[in-house]
């Protein structure tokens, strides 16, 4: 086939080239994360096709980068070059099926990177000693949300990510009660009680907002902190303003309620906070434990007692959840990640945040890593053993014949090993040894 | 065909990748526990304790406002300071936060959550352990604070003011916190007043409900072919920005537009048999009818409102207008 696409995505020399510019674009990404955190890192190089007009850092060497394939255009070609490759040179041969279980491997690999890209979500459970939950929270995702009352005790609500506020934005939908304006927007601020004849006023006029004084801060991009968002809304039914509100998670912090607007008679409740993710159960912090070793700061013993409550299967149980052992439940794994020991320290509740990975794909890449080391292992056996009987053949030896047993030993004995490997990874991968 | 089959996995990869955009969305879910539990009105949370204590030679009571649940005021001939006692939702774990919002007012700069930590003193606020923190304005001001989580409120104890009359009174602000009692109560939270304070007579087929923030009451009338309305009363020391502004928030409350002072007498009008000064409103969209009144009242300005689908609040109408003009 001569056809030039076919021929360009089955190259081999694009093979290298790709792994070349993968090499490079983990390189410029560790650079990149230095000057703008890991997580814009990830999504300007990784989780993008191409990289336009960067600057980079190595120590105090400064260096530009015009342009750049990112993540997702090396990672997509990859696979294309790969499966046609694959496709290409496929023979059904015995002495294929290594190289053709090492590509298959590979193929899953890439495949289950992008299912996780695709359907991972990661949350935090943040919960004081007796707290009960039904939801995690994003750690950087925030939502504006306007929630009415539905059947007693759930309530509708209409969620606007952050993405969709920016200064001067009109938001529009039939789910919204009232349609929303963007005043100003913030992606980052501190809040303060407003100083009587000290501050202007206030740019809200409905609302706990009016006592407040909003700081703009720049965007922060320690891994520690977050962002704290603030938006000036302005409410518009039916051409007329019904006020201007300050939305911001700093209220929700600080345990004001979301804030009741009357919108033709009906009480809307606004809050702008962490994207949630509701589940069908519950999730109680019965009780922390913070050990750790003697004289340093080094963790010994985080642990957290919870009660999972799920009226949907009559499920009321008790479970600990601590370091490198994490709860899996409901297609979600709930790992223990911070406990707030200073806090715990000052005679206060303690509290305890819990990650939450749901991961659907998280079996993709070891399923793809046992695939491609069944290649290697089918490879290289077939070689050894191609290479071991020519040599035979050529010093002239004859073949052993200690009858049909030898080989049948030695092969049941080859079957137990692979058999034992495979089952002591896949139990330690779930967790059972 | 197996070239195609071959480039189109990643190609649909790629799509899949790239249409991750975001969109508004809606989604049922069950209320913050947090916040339901403040909307039941048999939930103990709900009490506030009623407050008792030994007044220091000097101090003057003021109007509580809004937020605090008592004020006073301190006046000498060095200067004024005022001392006010504000609860807030339990804020534990939250001092620093709480500290250096207090800094920046007074125009200091923010300390870190260690030096924070290291400046809170012990002390006896009500009976029980609380901490206090001082800071020093740049222009001669001074705020001293002690407060004391108690059960899901955070009480702040605040004495502020010129700072040689803060240096002076603070012996006598700390026998004060210490002299405070709190006694459980199931008033309603919402306010200093309660409606079980008042003699008014509520109509036989109104419901009570839980007041919300900034009423004294709330009650549902009875339900018309599944047409709602609901009456609430508020209470304010001032005319809250006049007749005009008043009837403009409830005009937007409703979704109708403002109108000028030409226009109020179209929907302004005096209540009879009330006191002086006390006007009737009647407004309407194609939907939903709004009655209010606001009543002047022994310096304090009284403000019912019949809010609700246009048939409920009709069939109320005469009943609340009565309700109204009863003296409370």
């Amino acid at each position: 086939m001569t056809n030039p696409v076919w021929k360009f995505f089955t190259s081999l020399r694009l093979t290298v080239t790709l792994l070349a510019f993968a090499v490079l674009l983990v390189f410029f990404g560790t650079l990149a994360q230095v000057d703008e955190g890991l997580w814009k890192a990830q999504e300007i190089w990784f989780r993008s096709f191409v990289v336009v007009g960067q600057k980079l850092r190595l120590f105090n060497w400064h260096f530009p980068v015009p342009i750049f394939p990112g993540g997702y255009l090396i990672g997509f070609t990859l696979l294309a070059n790969l499966t046609a490759a694959f496709i290409k040179r496929f023979q059904w041969r015995r002495d294929k099926i290594g190289i053709h279980l090492i590509h298959s491997g590979v193929i899953l690999l890439l495949l289950g990177q992008l299912l996780t890209d695709l359907l991972s979500n990661e949350s935090h459970l943040r919960l004081r000693e007796g707290e009960t939950k039904d939801y995690s929270e994003a750690h950087r995702r925030n939502e504006l949300i306007f929630a009415t009352d539905a059947q007693p005790p759930n309530e509708e609500i209409v969620s606007i990510p952050e993405s969709f506020l920016r200064a001067g934005a009109t938001i529009q939908d039939e789910k919204l009660p009232a349609v929303v304006r963007v005043k100003e927007y913030g992606l980052n601020c501190e809040v303060r009680r407003r100083g009587p004849a000290v501050d202007g006023p206030s740019p809200a006029t409905e609302g706990p907002g009016q006592q407040l004084v909003v700081e703009p801060r720049p965007e922060t991009k320690d891994m520690e902190s977050r962002n704290v968002p603030y938006a000036y809304v302005e409410l518009i039914k039916a051409g007329q303003s019904l006020g201007t509100w300050l939305v911001t998670p700093w209220l929700g912090m600080f345990g004001v309620p979301p804030q009741e607007i009357v919108v033709e008679g009906r009480t809307v409740r606004t809050d702008f906070r962490s994207e949630r993710y509701y589940k069908p159960f519950s999730v109680t912090l019965l009780k922390t434990t913070n050990e750790i070793y003697r004289g340093t700061n080094i963790p010994k013993n985080f642990r957290s007692r919870v009660r999972i409550e799920n009226p949907a299967r009559s499920e009321n149980r008790e479970v600990d959840i601590y370091m490198n052992h994490p709860l899996r439940y409901e297609g979600l794994t709930f790992f223990q990640y911070q406990m707030g020991r200073e806090e715990m320290d000052r005679g206060s509740v303690p509290n305890s945040t819990l990650q939450v990975v749901k991961n659907p794909g998280w079996l993709a890449p070891y399923a793809g890593c046992y695939v491609v080391a069944l290649g290697m292992y089918v490879q290289f056996r077939h070689h050894l053993t191609g290479f071991l009987q020519k040599r035979l053949a050529r010093g002239g030896t004859a073949r052993p014949r200690s009858g049909r047993a030898g080989p049948i030993a030695a092969r049941l004995l080859e079957a137990g090993l692979l058999g034992y490997l495979v089952l002591k990874f896949t139990l330690k991968l779930f967790g059972y040894a | 065909m197996i070239v195609r089959i071959a480039l189109l996995l990643p190609l649909l990869a790629a799509l899949s990748a790239g249409c991750k955009r975001e969109e508004i969305r809606v989604y049922i879910a069950p209320k913050d526990r947090a916040f339901a539990r403040e909307e039941s009105p048999s939930e103990p949370g709900r009490s506030r304790p009623q407050l008792t204590w030994v007044l220091p030679r000097g101090w003057q009571e003021t109007d509580p406002g809004k937020v605090s649940v008592a004020n006073f005021a301190i006046k000498t001939s060095e200067g004024e300071a005022s001392v006010n006692i504000t609860p807030l939702p339990n804020l534990e774990g939250q001092e620093a936060m709480v500290v250096n919002m207090w800094r920046e007012q007074v125009g200091q700069r923010p300390l870190t959550e260690e030096e924070i930590v290291a400046s809170l003193v012990p002390v006896e606020v009500a009976g029980e352990p609380g901490k206090l923190f001082e800071i020093a304005g740049a222009d001669k001001r001074r705020i001293i604070t002690a407060m004391q989580h108690r059960g899901d409120a955070s009480w702040f104890f605040k004495l502020a003011g010129d700072e040689a009359v803060v240096i002076a009174q603070k012996p006598a602000f700390l026998d004060f916190i210490k002299s405070v009692r709190m006694k459980e109560s199931l008033a309603p939270t919402t306010t200093a007043h309660s409606h079980a304070h008042f003699n008014w007579s509520v109509p036989d087929q109104w419901h009570p409900l839980e007041a919300k923030e900034m009423q004294i009451a709330r009650f549902a009338v009875p339900e018309r072919g599944g047409a709602k309305a609901e009456v609430s009363v508020s209470i304010f020391p001032n005319d809250t920005g006049g007749t005009l502004a008043n009837v403009n928030r409830w005009r937007k409350q409703i979704g109708l537009g403002e109108i000028g002072e030409a226009d109020l007498p179209s929907v302004v009008r005096s209540l009879d048999g009330s006191e002086g000064g006390a006007i009737l409103v009647e407004l309407a969209n194609a939907s939903h009818r709004l009655v209010g009144a606001i009543i002047p009242r022994a310096n304090q300005w009284f403000f019912y409102k019949l809010l609700g689908d246009a048939d409920a609040v009709a069939a109320e109408r005469e009943a609340f207008i009565r309700f109204a003009s009863s003296p409370p």
